[in-house]
């Protein structure tokens, strides 16, 4: 605990944190960016997860697929803007309830998606065509993955609520 | 008429003399044979055939199911705009004294305060539970993420990502659009419920809401569009015009995030 608030007294103590800090502007293009950065990685993770869970049925998993590179996209600009976050403010996130669930559920996601490739179901659903129906373990692994990013727009929408940041 | 020869000739025609015919023949075959070379040679693309053969499939004008909900939705999105560009046109000279004296009287109406004192409005702004302020705004925000989100697939498989996924099969993802919309047009009324003559007064606000009008006639559209190219007619003809309306699409909610994150920080 005290290494931590070390790491972020030293944090704001940078010539970074007073760049994103002390001009309004940046901030603002920060949070813009990372509010498009959401739609896109969660507009293109969605729709593989709807259309593994049934709700989308009508392409092929393969054609759903090529949005995935999409939606890394989208989570790059969100780790960069959300670095920038933490790094212009680090101590109002450090204790800040809201943002260890924000990224407890990031990690918890991310290895969602791991044990997906790792297990081998993402190559078993690969070549399934339109109207197919995804094995049961394919829809656990979209549920979980919808349930933990709308997870991390709620604990993100709380940072200021159940905590004490803007 | 008379039958000479396996020919047909008419009566009182002069008859036709068979060297004469012949030769004429001969000229006729050399006109045709030119005329077919010209064009041959002037071949029109495969996309004017495409187009031809579309306009000869199209039905007449049935109407299809819901087109005329959707068309009375494009209509009021766009008189709704049209109205709050009038009112940006009107309120831009007198914007900036109004942000630099915060002159919320002179701005607003006693509606706005009447709305702001009701009794759903003081509860969203005073209740302390997740379902008052914090809450809505977060649905707010899982709105924005499912209609921005479902837009931008449509958007990225019209400019060419993804092109596995039919015109067809594209289209059940305007529901989850429309489903976003409506989350976020019933959630934004409460937040503005709640802090209406402040909102109002904020000419980012109006701004926020026109794009939105204009963003969702962009998507209303495209879906048209898209419903039509479905349904038989060659989708190379509009390609083009939904490429852009993909590239409209895109930086309209961009912008209208932009917005919607300035109005939070300018008031």
């Amino acid at each position: 605990m005290e290494s931590t608030h070390a790491f972020a007294i030293w944090l704001k103590s940078t010539d970074l944190s007073w760049l994103v800090t002390h001009h309004g502007w940046v901030w603002a293009t920060c949070e813009a960016l990372h509010f498009i950065g959401m739609s896109i990685l969660f507009g293109c993770i969605g729709a593989l997860d709807v259309r593994m869970l049934g709700w989308w049925k009508s392409p092929p998993v393969a054609g759903v697929n090529a949005l995935v590179r999409w939606g890394v996209l989208g989570l790059l600009i969100n780790l960069v803007t959300g670095a920038l976050f933490f790094v212009g403010e680090p101590l109002q996130y450090v204790d800040n309830p809201a943002f260890r669930l924000k990224m407890l559920f990031i990690v918890l996601a991310g290895w969602n998606v791991l044990l997906f490739y790792v297990t081998g179901v993402a190559d078993r659903i690969e070549s399934l065509e339109p109207d197919d129906d995804t094995p049961f373990s394919a829809k656990v692994f979209a549920g979980t993955s919808l349930f933990l990013w709308v997870g991390v727009i709620f604990f993100g929408r709380m940072l200021p609520y159940l905590g004490n940041s803007f | 008429m008379t039958l000479k020869d396996g020919r047909i000739g008419v009566k009182g025609s002069p008859q036709p003399q068979s060297r004469e015919s012949e030769s004429e023949d001969a000229i006729d075959r050399a006109i045709d044979e030119t005329i077919r070379r010209y064009f041959m040679r002037h071949e029109p693309s495969p996309r004017v055939y495409a187009r031809a053969i579309s306009a000869a499939q199209q039905p007449s004008a049935p109407g299809r199911d819901g087109s005329a909900l959707r068309s009375w939705i494009v209509a009021a999105a766009s008189a709704t705009a049209a109205l709050l560009l009038v009112n940006i046109a009107i309120h831009s000279f007198g914007v900036v004294a109004a942000l630099a004296a915060s002159d919320i009287d002179g701005r607003t109406g006693p509606i706005l305060f009447w709305l702001s004192s009701t009794g759903l409005a003081r509860w969203i702004n005073e209740s302390e539970t997740i379902f008052g302020y914090s809450g809505i705004l977060f649905l707010h925000t899982f709105g924005l993420a499912v209609a921005v989100g479902a837009s931008v697939v449509v958007d990225l498989r019209m400019l060419g990502a993804a092109s596995r996924i039919s015109v067809a099969a594209l289209l059940p993802v305007f529901r989850f659009m429309w489903f976003g919309f409506i989350v976020n047009a019933l959630s934004g009324a409460m937040l503005f419920a709640a802090d209406a003559p402040r909102k109002a007064a904020n000419p980012l606000f109006e701004f926020k809401l026109a794009l939105i009008a204009v963003g969702v006639v962009v998507m209303a559209l495209m879906e048209r569009r898209l419903l039509q190219a479905a349904s038989g007619a060659a989708l190379a003809a509009s390609e083009r015009r939904l490429t852009r309306l993909a590239i409209a699409s895109l930086v309209i909610w961009a912008a209208a995030i932009v917005a919607g994150r300035l109005v939070a920080y300018t008031f």
